[in-house]
């Protein structure tokens, strides 16, 4: 195990470190970290982002497709329901809009990052964050 | 002993255990796996292996023909199912005797008998037992059971009639979401159990999760090893599990303990199992019972002195066990935590991948249990559980403290892990105090973890050296690199 010494607040501790792919994974003062070396836009959106793709958060199966294209969605309303390590997950819409693309299917099974549904802002809703 | 050569029918940290006990007894060992799981500790550790199918779980690991294929091809005597998967399977015990295979576990009658959670209350009732008010029956419509939740009175739980470890299980805290929770509880039976059929219970919200270890020799004496607590779950799943119960009166100890040997009795078990029962206000009232190693076996080996998975195997071989002066007693106490590949920063989501170094700090009392090394995959296919991490010490307070020690210097790099959030468990007061109740994770743990910051001068003194840097090692005035092998052992 690779490790550098770096002193803190007076001590000399020792960060423990391994890169993998564009992942910096380190430990030091009994704790892990993962740093993201390289820019990149694979996982989703943060808590309050209004996310216009819903994206696979884990690989899995995809058990249930409750909305259908063109249909109009409103935040919280779950979209798909997929399963991974026998955990059922519920994605589900953080704005109000309209689905635009369902490109997943019942059984279907996805791969982390993979695009499940394009969604589109509803335009007509006049306030905007 | 009539046992020569037994299969595992399993994967990860528990098919390791099954073979070190066979080995330490001198048995040959063969691993029935699927294609992915070549890449595992088990694989490696193996006598023999033979792949019975694909990576999803129906084509292998719970395919119950595949699995006799695989033990008869390679001339297994006996298969131990581990848990999970076939474990809790009467038709897979079934299959063995049919096909002149000792099951290493109950005969299909016990199992069915007390492995059914229905079949259990039956034969529990008929004992007096106290049980949880519910509804069991055969109609299975959404209507129906919509309206037995209304009657048992919300809060009420869903679970799966052919299930166990958290799956299939949903709580109703009002009737507006009864045919929401109903329907997915039966989605998620039919998928995990092949059965879709669930039943109903009044849900206790300020309960302890206790549960006795049992455990029946050939000749049918049941003895019970005392108690495990397993009140910390999340999601239905345990996470942290100790022996024994910190806050458990001696009256209550008695009288389920007396509870669990006589129902193991009653359905002529054999072997290791575990009766659970939730505890709320000095009352207890009997949940469920396993006809199967537990995951937290480790924990009542520790205190007990005792090797349940070797005493799992002497019994299906006919053999005494426990050759220590009866009854056993206690000594210390031991505390287990579930390392999961999960984000404990996103939702607890699975976080499969690629292991890279792993690092467990061993010593007196720190027992690692794992599946995968350095190299090996967490794949999504399976559980996201990777190893079990389980301390002895003199009392809690020294075992507590020991584990944070422990899960501080543990490394895990390439996925993942909740120990950042295990570490929170540990060191909050309810738990510390031994007041934690099944509630415990939702009423402390329900918002997620933010990810802490690394320091600029970390980053940056790491990023030197792991990313390359155009500084030799060593110019810097801060830091100094050791090439050589870390202190810890590496694996």
């Amino acid at each position: 195990m690779n490790y550098v010494e770096i002193e803190i607040e007076g001590k000399m501790e020792k960060i423990f470190y391994q890169k993998m792919k564009s992942k910096l994974w380190i430990h030091f003062l009994g704790q892990t970290h993962s740093i993201e070396t390289q820019k990149s836009k694979t996982t989703a959106g943060g808590k309050n982002e209004e996310r216009l793709e819903i994206l696979a958060p884990m690989p899995g199966k995809i058990t249930k497709v409750l909305k259908n294209e063109n249909d109009t969605v409103n935040p919280g309303d779950t979209l798909v329901v997929m399963e991974a390590m026998k955990m059922e997950y519920a994605l589900k819409s953080d704005l109000k809009g309209l689905i635009q693309q369902v490109l997943c299917r019942l059984g279907d099974q996805v791969s982390l990052g993979q695009k499940l549904v394009q969604l589109a802002k509803d335009s007509s809703n006049q306030d905007a964050p | 002993m009539k046992i020569k050569r037994v299969a595992i029918a399993n994967r990860g940290e528990v098919a390791v255990r099954i073979i070190r006990a066979c080995q330490e007894l001198g048995l040959e060992t063969i691993l029935l796996h699927s294609e992915p799981d070549t890449q595992s500790r088990a694989y490696r550790l193996a006598d023999f292996k033979i792949c019975i199918g694909a990576g999803p779980s129906a084509d292998s690991y719970l395919n119950i023909d595949r699995n006799i294929q695989g033990a008869l091809a390679m001339q297994a005597d006996a298969i131990h199912p581990g848990f999970g998967f076939l474990s809790e399977n009467p038709n897979f015990a079934k299959a063995c005797l049919e096909n002149k295979i000792i099951f290493i576990g109950p005969s299909p009658q016990a199992m069915k008998a007390l492995g059914d959670k229905v079949e259990c209350k039956k034969i529990a009732r008929g004992l007096g037992l106290p049980l949880i008010p519910g509804y069991e029956g055969s109609d299975q419509s959404i209507d129906r059971l919509s309206r037995e939740a209304l009657n048992i009175g919300f809060p009420v739980i869903v679970k799966a009639a052919a299930g166990g470890g958290g799956r299939g299980m949903k709580v109703i805290s009002e009737a507006p979401q009864s045919a929401e929770q109903i329907e997915s509880a039966q989605r998620e039976a039919q998928s995990a159990f092949g059965n879709p059929q669930v039943f109903l219970e009044k849900y206790f919200d300020r309960a302890k999760h206790i549960e006795f270890q049992v455990f029946v020799d050939c000749s049918g004496h049941a003895v019970h090893l005392f108690e495990r607590e397993c009140s910390v779950q999340r999601r239905h799943q345990k996470i942290v599990e100790e022996a024994l119960s910190p806050t458990l009166s001696p009256q209550l100890r008695s009288q389920m303990s007396q509870a669990a040997c006589l129902l193991v009795e009653k359905a002529n078990y054999r072997g290791a199992g575990t009766v659970e029962f939730l505890v709320q206000d000095q009352k207890f009232f009997l949940l469920e019972v396993n006809t199967r190693l537990q995951v937290e076996h480790t924990v009542t080996e520790e205190v007990m002195g005792v090797d349940l998975v070797k005493a799992q195997i002497l019994t299906a071989g006919l053999e005494p066990v426990f050759n220590s002066p009866w009854p056993l007693s206690p000594q210390g106490h031991s505390i287990e935590c579930r390392i999961y590949a999960e984000n404990p920063y996103n939702q607890g989501a699975p976080d499969p991948g690629l292991l890279g170094s792993v690092v467990f700090p061993e010593g007196p009392g720190r027992r690692f249990e794992y599946g995968f090394e350095s190299g090996d995959e967490i794949t999504s296919f399976y559980d996201p559980m990777i190893a079990k991490i389980i301390v002895w010490d003199e009392t809690r307070p020294r075992a507590l403290q020991k584990l944070m020690q422990v899960l501080k210097e543990t490394i895990i790099f390439g996925v993942h892990t909740n120990i950042p959030l295990l570490k929170k468990i540990i060191d909050h007061p309810d738990f510390v105090n031994g007041r934690m109740t099944t509630q415990f994770m939702n009423e402390n743990f329900s918002e997620f973890l933010t990810k802490p910051s690394v320091p600029p001068e970390v980053q940056q003194a790491v990023q030197r050296m792991a990313v390359g840097t155009p500084w030799a090692i060593g110019t810097s005035p801060l830091i100094s690199a050791n090439p050589f092998a870390a202190p810890w052992r590496s694996l």
